[in-house]
């Protein structure tokens, strides 16, 4: 049959859409009732075990943080607002509302069906499940951290605000998925600019209250224009594109559920392009270790610069947390620069993923001693420390006054810091796939800890840098944290080393050989 | 009046920096006709069949679909062709019946064309045995017949396929030249990319690239 003697007797677009759900979903492993049944019953028994005494002992408690007056909770909220909009799209273009599984798509998108017809339904349920879901985790978040629900009059506005940023986030999900770059920069600035003007009236008007009533419209509605245009463009949604992220969704999807999240992460890993000829100089010789390293992080200039701009500023702000650890906000600055230069060091470099392969895979290179460790460590190291000397030195600079008389232990401090964070990474980077062991029940008094396990296995660099940065800031002398943090990073890279399979006896013979 | 091609270049033309992908091309298939691409490896088959899907721009020249630029944006694009260039993401929880099923359902609704139309394409490429397996049950052969029922059961004036023969012995591969022969007398066009003697041999016409 070809297409004309079809268009002209053939059921409507409507039909075909509902015919294909029906059979879609009537396929093997489709979700039981048992199974829905179940996942209720994890929820309530989380609810009565956990959620309810912490609601009753903040309802029975004051709340640990002030929002203070409503004039100056409105900047916050601006700012709240403005992170959390750019955050959905810059999700929306990783992991949006019309990602589908990659068959359904691939049938659909075979036909004359117009998108909206079959991703439509699709985007508007999922958009209210998430928007439903951000309002109820924020208004959680805030009853149980601040006191923004114990007066009426707050409690309103902060509803209010609450609801709309809600919904502009979903749709700003959506607009970051359907729509080019150009269009989500465009969106992205106009949610800046029209928050800075919100947070700036109410620092006008301070008497008026005005500030988070007048957020709360404004977000409305841009929300009210956004949200239909958003969902017009499924129209015209670049169909390559989204079955692409569809198939990379589907095959991350598998590896979380699997346990290797980090394989599930390297799947959004840019692809490199351009200097394709720069690993090798014109009389073809290979380049020396550092230029390769470079040279390969450069074919990634977005993740590279992610990476740089991550380590300046992790570097500024850890420099600047270990000078003022002990008062204020000191240790957590010191822990959150710690991330940063932990996360930088990662997107810095494409070596690490080299490292792990040649040290699991069959060997590919000659052998020589520390050729493997040299290739591949080269360009992450000097980057990482020039970074840190970078950030580290404009941080002191700056604020010259705020380290002046203790700089020899800051050195120390974030030396030890970095070299930690490096070692967090080296562990990070060497994992392969979830150990079966972990699986084993954990029995406490507390019940079954397996999972937390698990989960302390998926994040292991985080867990190693918040707790070595916790036992750095609690011993008195800087000289006796940087020991613990290069002993903390021995050990990571002795945990590395294990992971792979070369920490057993025959690990130097090994290096030595060539 | 002249017929309208079904498939036309004219000097169709892939360059990337000084590297030629495709050379210049020219040629125009007719409704109901079976032409071959044929080659060495890179010599822009599989580019050549991408720009008629309108997921390859080209450098020089133009691909038209009857008459129009090849554009999967449009749905008179999508409703003409049919295609089978890259791999498939199968169901790998669906049974091979049931996806075949599916794809006749997203033409030929809930009505009972779905179920014969679906069952007919089975029948022909072989697969009726195989029809309550899943994806992962069959060997790299049964799973290319598979994709060749999933590319054949929906309607379609012109259908594009990259390397039929892959993975399949010669029994079969008759198999499916007889398919596209009885399909091509009913009306529809193909342009198979193959280097397969015996499906260049039931060709009406032959683009030799490179």
């Amino acid at each position: 049959m070809t297409v004309d003697t079809l268009a002209a007797a053939g059921p409507d677009a409507a039909d075909r859409v509902r015919a294909v759900r029906q059979r879609h979903a009537r396929r093997g492993d489709r979700g039981t009732v048992r199974g829905h049944a179940y996942t209720l019953y994890l929820v309530a028994l989380f609810a009565a075990f956990y959620l309810v005494p912490v609601v009753h002992a903040r309802s029975t408690s004051p709340a640990s943080v002030s929002v203070g007056s409503l004039t100056e909770a409105a900047p916050l909220v601006c700012a709240l607002a403005v992170a959390v909009c750019w955050g959905a799209q810059v999700a929306g273009r990783f992991w949006g509302p019309v990602v589908v599984q990659p068959f359904l798509l691939h049938v659909f998108m075979s036909t004359d069906i117009p998108p909206t017809r079959y991703l439509g339904t699709i985007a508007r349920r999922r958009l209210t499940y998430v928007g439903a879901t951000g309002l109820l985790s924020a208004c959680a978040a805030a009853y149980l951290a601040t006191d923004l629900f114990d007066h009426l009059d707050s409690a309103v506005q902060g509803l209010a605000s609450g609801v709309g940023l809600s919904a502009l986030a979903a749709f700003a999900w959506l607009w970051g998925q359907v729509r080019p770059l150009r269009d989500n920069l465009l969106v992205a600035s106009a949610v800046g600019g029209g928050a800075a003007l919100v947070a700036g009236v109410s620092r006008v008007a301070p008497d008026s209250g005005v500030g988070l009533w007048l957020l709360a419209g404004v977000l409305a509605a841009t929300a009210a224009v956004l949200g239909p245009a958003a969902l017009r463009a499924i129209g015209a949604v670049d169909l390559a594109r989204l079955a692409r992220e569809s198939a990379r969704a589907s095959q991350a999807q598998t590896y979380a559920w699997t346990g290797t999240l980090h394989h599930a992460l390297d799947l959004y890993r840019p692809e490199p392009s351009g200097l394709t000829s720069a690993l090798i100089r014109p009389d073809g010789r290979l380049r020396g270790y550092l230029a390769q390293g470079a040279i390969r992080a450069l074919r990634t200039p977005g993740r590279a610069s992610a990476g740089a701009a991550l380590l300046l500023i992790g570097s500024a702000v850890l420099t600047h947390g270990v000078a003022g650890r002990g008062q204020g906000p000191g240790s957590w600055l010191w822990a959150l620069g710690a991330l940063c230069v932990y996360l930088g060091s990662g997107w810095v470099g494409e070596t690490w993923r080299g490292l792990r392969d040649e040290l699991t895979l069959a060997p590919l290179f000659g052998e020589r001693w520390g050729g493997t460790l040299a290739r591949t460590l080269t360009w992450p190291v000097v980057a990482v420390t020039v970074g840190a000397l970078l950030g580290g030195g404009f941080a002191v600079l700056v604020r010259w006054d705020h380290h002046s008389g203790q700089l020899g232990g800051t050195a120390l401090l974030v030396a030890g810091s970095v070299v930690m964070a490096l070692g967090a990474r080296f562990l990070r980077e060497m994992k392969l796939d979830l150990p079966l062991e972990l699986l084993l029940p954990v029995i406490t008094p507390f019940g079954d800890l397996s999972g937390l396990r698990v989960i302390a296995w998926q994040f292991d660099g985080f867990v190693v840098v918040l707790m070595g940065v916790a036992l750095m800031a609690a011993l008195p002398s800087a000289a006796g944290a940087a020991v613990v943090a290069v002993c903390v990073a021995a050990g990571c890279v002795w945990t590395g080393l294990r992971r792979t399979g070369w920490a057993h006896r025959g690990l130097f013979s090994r290096l030595g050989r060539g | 009046m002249t017929a309208v091609p079904i498939l036309a270049a004219e000097g169709a033309t892939v360059t990337m920096g000084d590297v030629t992908l495709l050379e210049p091309t020219s040629f125009a298939v007719m409704p109901g006709e079976v032409w071959c691409l044929t080659g060495g490896n890179g010599s822009g088959k599989t580019t050549l069949l991408r720009a008629f899907l309108g997921s390859r721009s080209l450098t020089g020249g133009s691909c038209s679909v009857r008459g129009e630029p090849a554009d999967m944006a449009k749905p008179r694009h999508r409703r003409l062709m049919a295609s089978l260039v890259d791999a498939i993401p199968f169901a790998r929880d669906m049974t091979l019946r049931e996806q075949v099923t599916l794809v006749a359902a997203s033409w030929y609704g809930n009505s009972a064309t779905t179920a014969e139309a679906a069952e007919e394409v089975v029948e022909r490429l072989g697969l009726s045995s195989l029809g309550e397996r899943f994806p992962h049950q069959v060997s790299s052969g049964q799973l290319q017949l598979f994709s060749l029922a999933l590319t054949l059961v929906r309607p379609a004036d012109v259908v594009l396929l990259d390397e039929p023969e892959r993975h399949l012995d010669g029994d079969r591969v008759e198999l499916v030249a007889d398919l596209l022969t009885e399909r091509a007398a009913a009306g529809t066009a193909f342009l198979v990319a193959t280097h397969e003697p015996a499906l260049v041999e039931a060709r009406d016409g032959r683009v030799e690239l490179g």
